[in-house]
């Protein structure tokens, strides 16, 4: 299992203002990392940092060994970003547009979609279950139905990492329980490296395969470890965070916890 | 009754017409799905400010415009970066410069009032043998860069973060796109006229977003109607001489109506 992704000392500013500093962090293939951390504390940022979006103030990441600004073949990362930010929800494209537009890049310029691509869509549709729905428009399904859209159009760029950006933000609870069956497919059918931004810190205990925690300016690493105690995850949070209180509360880190 | 089709001038109003019907919707459908939909008001501002200096120094005044769209569309793609968040506000700016550039150009040209107002209010009489050949031009121009461009410019409408990261050159189709607007609005301002184009760009889209049910459809439906309007536009100022670009925005107003009562009924 090599290193997938790589940051090196990485910091970030707006303006005048730290958002963290000096960020280390190595993931390497096949992990299904949980990003968690109250609001403000820069999971999002670091995302788009990761994925190339975002340039960092200071520090490099590394993307299979190569800087992410370098990357030439882009189709290797997929993102799903915060719905809300990005969509237009009255915008009148179907489903199967939407998802084919993740071929785009891929594509270049010039070059129109050819049946290979649209067989390529109908199989990501399929993985994430929504077939039989290519036809509606986007703004007509539910926030979980769009978000496995999304998923979707992430994937049919054949990518070898996935980010999401809080993918279960607005969803209900049976929603969100699809989408981390879908995802957990995914990281261990398909072998997709993710990384999960997520505010639902006891929903994905038992989903991911490590979690990193972002607070103070700081990344700290392995908080599903033993090492991890709860005074530092109140720190982190600033309060302390009942754990007794989440309808997803896993066991496993309830008592190391 | 005359026969509308025994005059040159018609003839040439109906094949201007035709063209312009075709490319204002297909740019104002990317437009209206951008938010953007000021832009045509704000560049046909502009474009009065070149058909007075086309006056002014002599050059014709559709070739005005169009110089000074273009270089106005760049200002407003810088001030849509600068102020992100608040994209509009480039808009507002680019037409107000616009408009005092045209006051003040106009009050020193030579252009006679009435070929002022013929841009203003547009003018089916005026169309030349030379504008339907340049509208012929400018419009297969801007067919070909939006089928060449037609994936991207969907992408960035729908999700410009999203299109960036898959490694689409963003910036690159946003210019491109800029300057298609722009020649849109030169070319159409002469038959609609300079206050009434963004009209033409922005209703056919906007009755077309009420029924279309993929983005295919959108650019579909939005020529049909704007194709409709323009025709029906020109015939009913012929026959009851009215202002073409007013009968032309008042049918694709109706059109408009009747796609929203199709909605309501469904």
């Amino acid at each position: 299992m090599g290193k997938i992704v790589e940051l090196k000392d990485v910091s970030f500013s707006y303006d005048d203002k730290k958002v963290f500093n000096n960020i280390n962090l190595t993931i390497d293939d096949g992990e299904f990392v949980g990003l968690i951390g109250p609001n403000g504390s820069g999971k999002s940022t670091l995302v788009k940092i990761m994925i190339g979006d975002l340039t960092p103030s200071s520090g490099e990441v590394l993307i299979n060994g190569i800087n992410v600004k370098d990357v030439k073949n882009r189709s290797i990362i997929g993102y799903v970003p915060q719905k809300s930010y990005s969509f237009n929800a009255s915008f009148p494209a179907s489903v199967k547009e939407v998802v084919s537009m993740g071929l785009y890049g891929k594509l270049g310029l010039f070059k129109k979609l050819s049946k290979d691509d649209w067989e390529i869509v109908n199989n990501a549709l399929k993985t994430v279950d929504m077939i039989d729905y290519k036809d509606r428009l986007i703004g007509n399904l539910s926030g979980g139905q769009q978000q496995r859209v999304f998923i979707a159009r992430a994937l049919v760029s054949n990518p070898k990492i996935l980010f999401l950006d809080e993918p279960t933000t607005g969803i209900d609870a049976k929603s969100e329980d699809t989408l981390y069956k879908i995802l957990d497919t995914l990281n261990k059918e398909n072998k997709i490296t993710i990384i999960m931004v997520t505010h639902d810190v006891w929903a994905i205990t038992d989903k991911v395969s490590r979690i990193v925690c972002m607070g103070n300016g700081r990344l700290y690493d392995r908080c599903d470890t033993l090492d991890f105690s709860k005074k530092e995850l109140a720190e982190i949070y600033g309060y302390p965070v009942k754990l007794d209180m989440h309808h997803h509360q896993n066991e496993n880190i309830n008592n190391r916890l | 009754m005359l026969n509308i089709f025994t005059y040159d001038f018609m003839i040439r109003a109906f094949l201007a017409g035709g063209f312009i019907s075709i490319i204002a919707p297909l740019v104002g459908s990317f437009l209206v799905l951008r938010r953007l939909s000021q832009m045509g008001d704000t560049l046909s501002h502009v474009a009065l400010a070149g058909v007075a200096a086309g006056f002014l120094i002599g050059i014709n005044p559709t070739i005005g415009s169009i110089i000074f769209v273009i270089l106005s569309s760049f200002g407003i793609e810088r001030l849509r970066k600068s102020y992100f968040r608040y994209s509009e506000i480039s808009i507002a700016v680019v037409m107000s410069a616009g408009m005092a550039i045209a006051v003040i150009l106009l009050s020193l040209s030579s252009g006679s009032p009435a070929n002022i107002m013929n841009y203003l209010f547009g003018s089916i009489i005026s169309i030349n043998n030379t504008d339907v050949l340049l509208s012929l031009l400018l419009s297969i121009a801007v067919i070909t860069v939006i089928y060449i461009f037609y994936k991207e410019l969907l992408y960035i409408t729908f999700d410009e973060e999203a299109a960036l990261i898959s490694g689409i050159p963003v910036n690159l189709v946003n210019i491109i796109f800029t300057m298609i607007v722009a020649i849109t609005v030169a070319v159409s301002m002469r038959i609609v006229g300079a206050l009434l184009v963004s009209a033409l760009m922005v209703i056919p889209a906007a009755a077309s977003l009420k029924i279309a049910k993929n983005f295919r459809q959108t650019i579909f439906y939005a020529i049909l109607f704007s194709f409709i309007s323009v025709f029906a536009g020109i015939i009913l100022s012929f026959y009851l001489n009215l202002s073409p670009g007013g009968s032309i925005v008042i049918v694709s107003l109706i059109i408009m109506g009747l796609a929203s009562i199709k909605k309501a009924g469904n």
